[in-house]
């Protein structure tokens, strides 16, 4: 109930009479614009994370004054967070890079340089390298990032030109193990439900995901649905560490770092033994299956598989705050709620057996039928803004062509060879480097040229300074296109400068198949550029200095447009109509025109324009809302599972046993170490670090402490801490509160100071099949080194 | 101990001292005798100080807005203090409506001009109208 007045008045006396009359305020105050004063206001997305939420950038006289969300879109209604609110400010920032810097030796200060002859020294060592040891001696790493239109041509220009397939990015970081596990369960990449889904679900089940800071737009969603319905809708949170996500659970699952195949498992025995299970949902559209060879295997084989995971055993494993009782109540909640939505993150995919993960929690939504009606949807969180657009959908990874395709199968490498108008055998069949092996091959001066493009793997690489040795090597040369100094450019050969989001058009696409347009507002400072045009100038310089007239083909589509709309329309074009007509993606309805008009771009599969001005496709497999379901559809089932990787059709309940961690806490390395984000920062900070409300509210990486642990080990909030692993140390400032369980502690990783540089310490080990590292555990020790330190934030510079 | 410091500065800073009306950007001097017109005086901070989040010390000198902050939809959703009241730079102590525009630009279109948001939205709450 609101309160009076006079009430409201009394309570909050002191302050309030203070605001009534006024605060001094011993700061300069400034005079600075504020949404009120723009003139102009143009239509975008957020840079930042996968929600994808709808912005406006505000112009005043030009000039980027403020971002206010738009409430007509169905992502995030008008909502925003700290960073999508004020990331305007980086595009007049003073750090900018502004023009392409080079330096023969890494030895070398930087010297500027006309963009004529950065491009000639560019082109000059991949075709060199390219000569002397052959295509698969040169590689680009790319970002979840770059827009759509970015990663498509430059992995055209490295696969078809170049002929490798050393194309990586960093969501093989983040989402590799999650499309892994959509393959693999469902046959096709990337969720079947929607956001929309949030508020039609009964049970949230979260697991592995502090989605209230890694994705706070959406979380709102989540927040609101709670709130909204106390008592129908249940929400649980499976973490080890008790986040703000935590706040909005019925039920907090605080299990031992690592042990949540354990967990996942005992909640199907609990569904399989009480049978809570879908009878007839398994029976249409389910198998199991087993094993590296897929081998299918019937229901009683399943239910003798689980039955080393009584709720007893599992609550064992899991140790934390899990009992046999908790299992079996948050299974039945699961199970018998009117619908029930799964959210999960890099707590998931950050996994030697990532991969697993997310099948045993696609298993729990298999066994329950809890998929395709509305608010029913196994749904993992992309972290990037274009992770799935560019890099899944884009051709992004060492392994998968545009629309799907994986590099490995003859027909559909033949078919991308065809469309592009190169003579078939021009792309490898075989996949390249994926990102821990390119470093690696970097490392071992395999790789003689890279072309880092939009991310900073100096810092976010697991165990990085492990790979920092290899970029720093004289004998490979290392381009960088970013728009700020970071770690990576700190060991480049030449920097190109890049526009900024809003300072170039192109296509983002976001967590739930929805690609969104931003177009160019104002023009990048300097000479700042945007990459299509670098990748195309730079492409025509490869032809010539290799003589190859197929790596000129790759861009003649492109030659003589403008920089701004023309040149990423025609990119667009060519993915859209071209690659992805008759692919699950199907994305030929979204033209740029269509996306103009909707205040919230299109999900697909969106074929034609008719179906993308209604806004796409909501729910996939679905008869009447898919038009792929009713186009693929082979019987009168409403569901038709036509995805490209499951050739029957169907579902796969898979028998994946517990695995715990690559590396376990011992008596010298006794503590779990894990990582993530904070709202106010996003990944290496070179962006946010640069944003004055940000680096205030979050201004450098903490180590968060177990009040136990910090009572045992005589630390108190402020001290300085000495993390240790077995590759690397930190010393951070201690946060001591309820967050990490007993026996674990959790680092940000988005500080770039060497002191407090996470990922020096964090192991490289990754998953088998996925290849997607585990930041999430290892061991580390811990210690107090001194009392509060007054700590500087820091950021590189040139 | 900085931070207990610190803390301690505010509170001190935060207590009733009459400064007459004007804003002016100076520290306070002493306690003066007129209480026409109640104003509190942020106490100074350095740059070192400024890098510590608002809610850090306010959890402490002002709970009770604190509290109604972080039980609110703002607090469940990390919407933090200077997303409203902007930073040291262009801090708002009553936030102008435009500073709820990022999030709520349809709302401040149809809202009465003559009034600032918390004027009917109460300041922290957020819950209802007034």
């Amino acid at each position: 109930m609101a309160l009076t007045r006079r009430e409201f008045l009394k309570r909050t006396a002191a302050l309030t009479a203070a605001s009534l009359a006024g605060i001094n305020l011993p700061f300069n105050l400034e005079k600075e614009a504020h949404a009120a004063d723009a003139d102009k206001w143009v239509r975008g997305t957020c840079r930042f994370c996968g929600v994808g939420c709808r912005v406006e950038l505000g112009l005043k006289d030009g000039r980027p004054v403020a971002i206010r969300g738009v409430s007509q879109s169905r992502t995030n209604f008008g909502f925003l967070c700290m960073k999508g609110m004020l990331f305007y400010q980086l595009m007049t920032h003073p750090d900018r890079l502004k023009k392409p810097l080079y330096r023969a030796s890494k030895k070398e200060k930087f010297r500027e340089i006309s963009w004529e002859e950065a491009l000639d020294i560019a082109a000059e060592k991949f075709a060199e390298a390219v000569q002397k040891y052959g295509p698969n001696s040169v590689a680009y790493y790319g970002s979840g990032q770059a827009l759509t239109e970015e990663t498509y041509i430059f992995q055209k220009v490295m696969r078809a030109g170049l002929r490798t397939n050393n194309v990586e990015g960093n969501p093989r970081l983040c989402m590799a193990s999650a499309v892994g596990g959509y393959i693999t369960s469902f046959g096709a990449d990337e969720p079947i439900g929607s956001y929309a889904d949030i508020e039609k679900a009964y049970c949230i089940f979260i697991i592995g995901s502090n989605m209230a800071e890694a994705h706070p737009v959406l979380f709102r969603r989540v927040m609101r649905r709670k709130l909204d319905n106390p008592r129908e809708v249940t929400v649980i949170n499976a973490d080890p560490r008790r986040s703000p996500t935590s706040r909005i659970a019925d039920i907090h699952l605080q299990f031992k770092p690592g042990t949540d195949l354990a967990l996942l498992n005992a909640m199907a025995y609990v569904i399989v033994e009480e049978k809570l299970y879908n009878e007839d949902f398994i029976k249409n559209y389910c198998t199991f299956r087993v094993g590296k060879k897929k081998k299918e295997v019937n229901f009683e084989e399943y239910k003798k598989f689980l039955a080393a995971y009584t709720p007893e055993r599992a609550a064992q494993i899991c140790g934390g705050n899990i009992t046999p009782d908790l299992i079996r109540k948050v299974a039945r909640i699961f199970a018998t709620s009117p619908a029930t939505m799964s959210f999960w993150t890099m707590g998931i995919n950050q996994r030697i057996r990532g991969v697993w993960a997310n099948n045993l929690i696609h298993n729990l939504h298999l066994l329950t039928g809890q998929l395709c009606r509305p608010g029913a949807d196994s749904f993992s969180l992309t972290g990037q803004p274009n992770a799935c657009g560019g890099v899944r959908e884009g051709g992004g990874l060492c392994h998968i062509l545009p629309g799907h395709r994986p590099v490995k199968i003859d027909k559909l490498r033949h078919q991308v060879e065809d469309l592009w108008g190169v003579p078939r055998g021009r792309i490898p069949a075989k996949p390249g480097y994926h990102t821990v092996a390119m470093f690696s091959a970097v490392n071992e001066g395999k790789i003689k040229a890279i072309w880092i493009n939009c991310t900073s793997p100096a810092q976010s690489l697991p165990n990085c300074d492990k790979y920092r040795r290899g970029l720093a090597r004289e004998d490979v040369f290392v381009v960088v296109t970013d728009i700020f100094p970071t770690r990576t450019t700190e060991l480049a050969n030449l920097i190109l400068p890049t526009a900024f989001h809003f300072e170039k058009t192109g296509v983002y696409g976001c967590t739930e198949r929805r690609s969104q347009l931003t177009l160019k507002a104002v023009d990048p400072p300097g000479e700042a550029k945007p990459e299509v045009w670098i990748v195309r100038e730079w492409a025509l310089k490869l032809a010539e200095k290799l003589n190859d007239p197929v790596i000129k083909k790759c861009v003649e589509p492109f030659l003589g447009l403008e920089e701004g709309y023309a040149l990423p329309e025609a990119i667009w074009n060519e993915y859209t109509q071209k690659l992805t007509a008759g692919r699950d993606n199907d994305l030929r309805g979204a033209t740029y025109d269509v996306l103009k008009q909707l205040p919230d771009g299109v999900q697909w599969p969106a074929p034609t324009k008719e179906w993308a001005l209604k806004g796409g496709t909501y729910k996939k497999f679905v008869r009447g809302l898919d038009p792929l379901a009713d186009k693929h559809a082979v019987d009168e089932k409403p569901y038709q599972f036509y995805g490209p990787a499951h050739k029957d059709r169907k579902l796969w309940i898979w028998l994946r046993p517990y695995k715990g961690p690559a590396e376990e806490p011992d008596a010298e390395y006794p503590f779990y170490l894990s990582t993530g984000r904070v709202i106010d920062h996003w990944h290496t900070s070179s962006m946010t670090g640069r944003i004055k409300e940000l680096i205030r509210a979050n201004p450098y990486a903490y180590v968060e402490i177990n009040p136990k642990d910090a009572e045992r080990l005589g630390i108190k909030p402020g001290d300085m801490v000495l993390v240790e692993s077995r590759r690397g140390r930190n010393i951070l400032p201690a946060k001591v509160y309820e967050g990490p369980m007993e026996g674990m502690v959790f680092v940000y990783w988005h500080d770039m100071h060497e002191d407090r540089m996470i990922n020096r310490v964090t192991k490289d080990a990754f998953d088998p099949g996925s290849k997607e590292p585990e930041f999430k555990i290892c061991a580390c020790r811990i210690k107090r080194v001194s009392g509060p330190k007054p700590l500087k934030p820091f950021l590189v510079t040139l | 101990m900085r931070l207990k410091t610190l803390s301690a500065a505010i509170l001190l800073g935060l207590s009733l001292v009459a400064c007459g009306t004007t804003q002016t950007a100076t520290a306070p001097k002493k306690q003066a005798v007129a209480q026409e017109t109640k104003t509190a005086v942020h106490p100074e901070l350095s740059e070192q100080e400024k890098l510590t989040p608002c809610a850090q010390c306010h959890q402490e000198v002002t709970p009770a807005i604190y509290q109604e902050w972080y039980q609110s939809r703002h607090g469940l959703d990390n919407v933090k203090c200077f997303q409203c009241h902007g930073t040291y730079e262009d801090f708002e102590v009553v936030p102008s409506s435009s500073r709820c525009m990022p999030c709520h630009a349809q709302e401040v279109t149809h809202a009465p001009k003559d009034k600032k948001c918390v004027a009917c939205h109460p300041a922290h709450k957020f819950s209802v109208h007034k």
